[in-house]
């Protein structure tokens, strides 16, 4: 009787063992490797989309001295804002999460920067993958809507 | 076939001090607290369905930490938790409960339920030896066949491993993927300069290669100790920089499933300064 309950036992146990851990072992393959989508197979793809909503930018005020080609300075946001650089405080001038972030913050610069400065940003923001170009420093944003860039691949460097 | 048996037998008996599984059990319970039940408190939401759930969590984790009817209570758990994963979460749309973390925690619980947890650090236990001694018989000992363990390192393992095989491309080992996330939490939309790009493409070939490392090396007496260290370490940076929330103590706890069920025992009675 107690050999018999205790082969049924095993049984049991190894049923257990094939089932769950096939579960644990083959659903990350199903998901990540076959491409599956079903969410009873768990895929393990820890901070595969985590902190990418922001971008790299910065901003240049383009000044036409009269020489052979414009000069191009590099701007402190926050100096000619007159903000304080604080998560607290200026969280979206501090952080911008898209492109629509870097046109607003421009907008701001141009306005502050007064009648006639040429403001454009160098941009690219986070994405699953690899950073992706988003301004080229050629686009005015001062009186321009936003638009198409084309991107060499020094830009960002 | 008699291999076959022997494999089998070799997987599913592993016959150990259950002090080990008596710690996972109660720690784990503490974890679920930690993660779940803040959310669960009734007056989160007006809802019969979330106050059942948040009813049979209590009722579970409570006996679990405790150590009462402890099996029962950590599948009970283990239920309740798998349905918050994957019925709430993934078919109600609940997503911040169909996190890594959360999964990995209703697997866990699920996988401790099916050792004999309840044998060491329980009410259980202590109801036991009271038994014992009304009968006048020896106290029970804390052993049993904590087989399920192994289900739980095949777990960690797994996490690794696939893990390592997600971050295997260039957008994280080139760096970019690195950058974003402590851009996003720390430097804002200011690149903090050439140095930081170096230092994003070194951690994340450190990191990649050391989840390879721990996903096959922590089966391995020679390298075990070492590796968990390292790991204990990553697992604790990865808290402190990141919002892993629970998962990293849950990580370093699971480390107990790797380690040999009599060495626990061993080194809890030196610890007590029991010699023998």
């Amino acid at each position: 009787m107690k050999t018999s309950l205790q082969t049924r036992g095993a049984i049991v146990r190894v049923a257990l063992f094939v089932l769950i851990g096939g579960w644990i072992v083959l659903s990350p393959a199903y998901r990540q490797v076959f491409g599956g989508t079903s969410n009873w197979f768990p895929r393990w793809v820890m901070f595969h989309g985590f902190g990418r909503a922001v971008c790299d930018v910065r901003f240049f005020e383009v000044i036409d001295d009269g020489g052979e080609r414009p000069a191009r300075r590099l701007i402190d946001r926050f100096e000619v804002l007159g903000k304080e650089r604080s998560w607290s405080t200026n969280k979206s001038l501090v952080r911008m999460s898209s492109k629509a972030d870097v046109w607003k913050v421009g907008r701001r610069l141009c306005s502050a920067l007064g009648d006639g400065a040429d403001v454009r940003a160098l941009a690219r923001c986070g994405s699953r993958d690899r950073w992706k170009a988003k301004l080229n420093a050629k686009t005015k944003l001062c009186g321009e809507k936003s638009s198409r860039q084309e991107f060499s691949p020094g830009d960002y460097r | 076939m008699s291999s076959l048996v022997r494999l089998s037998r070799g997987l599913t008996e592993y016959s150990g001090s259950t002090r080990s599984v008596g710690l996972l059990r109660l720690g784990w319970a503490l974890i679920l607290w930690a993660r779940w039940a803040d959310e669960l408190l009734p007056y989160r939401r007006m809802e019969p369905e979330h106050w059942v759930l948040g009813v049979l969590f209590f009722l579970g984790t409570f006996l679990m930490a405790v150590g009462l009817f402890s099996r029962t209570a950590t599948l009970l758990s283990g239920c309740v938790t798998l349905y918050m994963v994957f019925i709430v979460g993934h078919m109600g749309g609940n997503e911040a409960w169909t996190h890594h973390h959360t999964t990995f925690l209703a697997v866990g619980t699920v996988l401790i339920s099916l050792t004999p947890c309840g044998h060491s650090f329980s009410l259980d236990r202590w109801m036991a030896i009271r038994r014992a001694e009304r009968s006048g018989v020896a106290w029970p000992t804390e052993y049993g066949n904590v087989w399920a363990v192994r289900l739980l390192a095949l777990q960690m393992s797994t996490i690794y491993f696939w893990g390592a095989f997600d971050k295997t491309r260039w957008a994280v080992l080139g760096g970019d993927r690195m950058e974003q996330p402590f851009m996003y939490l720390y430097f804002g939309s200011d690149y903090p300069g050439d140095w930081f790009h170096w230092l994003a493409v070194l951690t994340a070939w450190c990191v990649v290669l050391l989840e390879y490392c721990l996903s096959f090396g922590l089966w391995f007496r020679r390298v075990r100790a070492p590796l968990m260290l390292v790991g204990i370490l990553f697992h604790c940076v990865m808290y402190y920089a990141l919002p892993v929330t629970v998962f990293s103590v849950a990580c370093i706890f699971a480390y107990l499933a790797f380690l040999e069920p009599d060495t626990v025992h061993r080194s809890i009675d030196r610890m007590l300064g029991i010699k023998e």
